[in-house]
């Protein structure tokens, strides 16, 4: 009987210990398959949320595209109907003052005027193109850009030249006209910061790939490819994520003194 | 009075302040829960009275498993929304009632009761784990405080399942160092289970998604 319950307590202890490793065993294993699928969880999670927020910023940035573009048309319509509309008449009635007999010193003004009042109308209407999104739709990337610098050729201050290589074709609406709004800005900016005198856009259809370089020989400026675009001001960002938006990525090549190049690629499938 | 005793009324003092504390921010099956230490510590009182005043005591227990039970498959149900468990807690409470008056009466400590209740509750906790475990999302398991409250049950249950439940007459050995090991591992997994209650009032009290 003594030995029965020795038995007892032995196999009491036993069962108890063994319970209780049992236990931490249990909820070892517990915890790392919870974990595990909490992380897996929170990857999912981690996922969906960056494709919704990328999804939402292409949204608001075509938006933005989308509701530029309508007041640069509306402001070239504008321009073209009511100062458009204005210069013409001043310069049929200058034309007009100029068949009459005048005193010679009118009569050069007159011409002054006249040529004036065309120069005015010109660039307003190189303005207009410039502004008008349809022009873009109508004509494409290269006349587009072409007509922007030979504006900036016409200031007298820059010479600027585009270069095309490769058989164009059509990159669609929706890419060209972010193509052309995105060198609206890289020249704007060369124009206000760069003090350069030459600027020149190299065009190139690649089988695989499109690219778009502008280059100015200005007085460039600091920039860390390894801190990137992020770590820029707010025009390069803005630049990027346009180029981003179509599927394309852009590359700075600056330095102090050393002019600035900036090219977008895009990849092309024919 | 048992140090035992002492600490013990402690722990459920101690598990419904917090409960008091923290009611409004307690979830239901918490509520639930607290409502369980209340009635543990009023059960587990009464039953010292009379044990002080050498009065049979047994037939407290009649009412506080069958009620326990209740009480803590509601809680579970709280969370797992299984009509087995609805059905489970009036089903239980007839079964202990019928035990009490036919097989075994209010002489005897309930133990077929104890460990068809043990048995039923070891299987609620794991159907929690398993449901957690299915649902695991951003917070952690130890942020849930039925997690705490499974756990509890799940080790007490199954320590206390053989010496306090239907194989109790078994063991059943005059031997003084026998009894107090068995004593002592049902003290011991009583006060973790009772600790584990607590840790889950002070849990942020999330809950399993419906």
């Amino acid at each position: 009987m003594h030995m029965v319950e020795s038995d007892q307590i032995i196999w009491t202890f036993a069962i108890a210990t063994a319970i209780l490793f049992l236990f931490a065993i249990f909820f070892i294993i517990f915890s790392q398959i919870y974990t595990q699928r909490q992380q897996r969880f929170l990857q999912e999670k981690s996922a969906i949320e960056s494709t919704l927020k990328a999804q939402y910023s292409e949204e608001i940035l075509k938006s933005q595209i989308e509701i530029q573009n309508t007041i640069l048309q509306q402001v070239s319509q504008d321009l073209h109907d009511n100062i458009g509309q204005t210069l013409s008449v001043a310069k049929i009635i200058t034309n007009i003052l100029e068949e009459m007999d005048h005193a010679p010193p009118v009569r050069q003004h007159l011409h002054q005027l006249s040529d004036i009042l065309s120069k005015s109308i010109a660039d307003l209407r190189g303005l207009t193109r410039s502004l008008d999104g349809d022009f873009v739709r109508d004509f494409g990337l290269d006349v587009s850009l072409s007509d922007e610098l030979s504006r900036l050729n016409k200031t007298g201050r820059f010479e600027a030249r585009l270069y095309l290589i490769g058989d164009q074709y059509s990159l669609g609406y929706d890419r060209e006209i972010v193509l052309f709004r995105i060198a609206q800005e890289i020249l704007n900016n060369a124009i206000k910061h760069s003090a350069a005198s030459e600027i020149f856009a190299q065009v190139e259809y690649g089988a695989d790939t499109f690219k778009m370089s502008i280059h100015d020989n200005g007085k460039g400026f600091i920039f860390n490819p390894e801190s990137g675009i992020l770590s820029s001001g707010a025009g390069l960002r803005n630049i990027q994520r346009r180029a981003a938006l179509i599927g394309g990525s852009i590359f700075i090549d600056t330095a102090p003194g050393k002019g600035t190049r900036i090219k977008i690629v895009l990849p092309h499938s024919p | 009075m048992e140090a035992y005793f002492i600490i013990y009324i402690s722990i459920l003092s101690a598990g419904i302040a917090c409960a008091i504390y923290r009611w409004s921010k307690l979830s239901q099956a918490s509520r639930l829960a607290a409502l369980l230490l209340i009635f543990t510590l009023i059960s587990e009182s009464t039953a010292q009275i009379l044990y002080m005043f050498s009065i049979r005591n047994y037939w407290v227990y009649h009412i506080f498993i069958p009620a326990q039970f209740f009480l803590i498959t509601g809680a579970f149900n709280v969370e797992l929304q299984n009509k087995l468990l609805r059905w489970a807690q009036y089903g239980f409470a007839v079964i202990s009632l019928s035990l009490s008056i036919t097989s075994e009466g209010y002489q005897k400590f309930p133990s077929h009761q104890h460990s068809i209740s043990s048995f039923f509750v070891i299987l609620w906790s794991l159907l929690f784990l398993k449901a957690l475990l299915q649902q695991a999302e951003e917070y952690s398991f130890k942020q849930y405080p039925l997690f705490w409250i499974a756990s509890g049950w799940l080790l007490f249950t199954t320590l206390t399942f053989l010496n306090f439940g239907i194989f109790s007459s078994l063991i059943k050995v005059d031997n003084e160092t026998f009894q107090h090991v068995v004593r002592n591992i049902r003290i011991g997994s009583n006060y973790f289970l009772y600790t584990c209650y607590i840790i889950a009032l002070l849990t942020p009290q999330r809950e399993l998604k419906r």
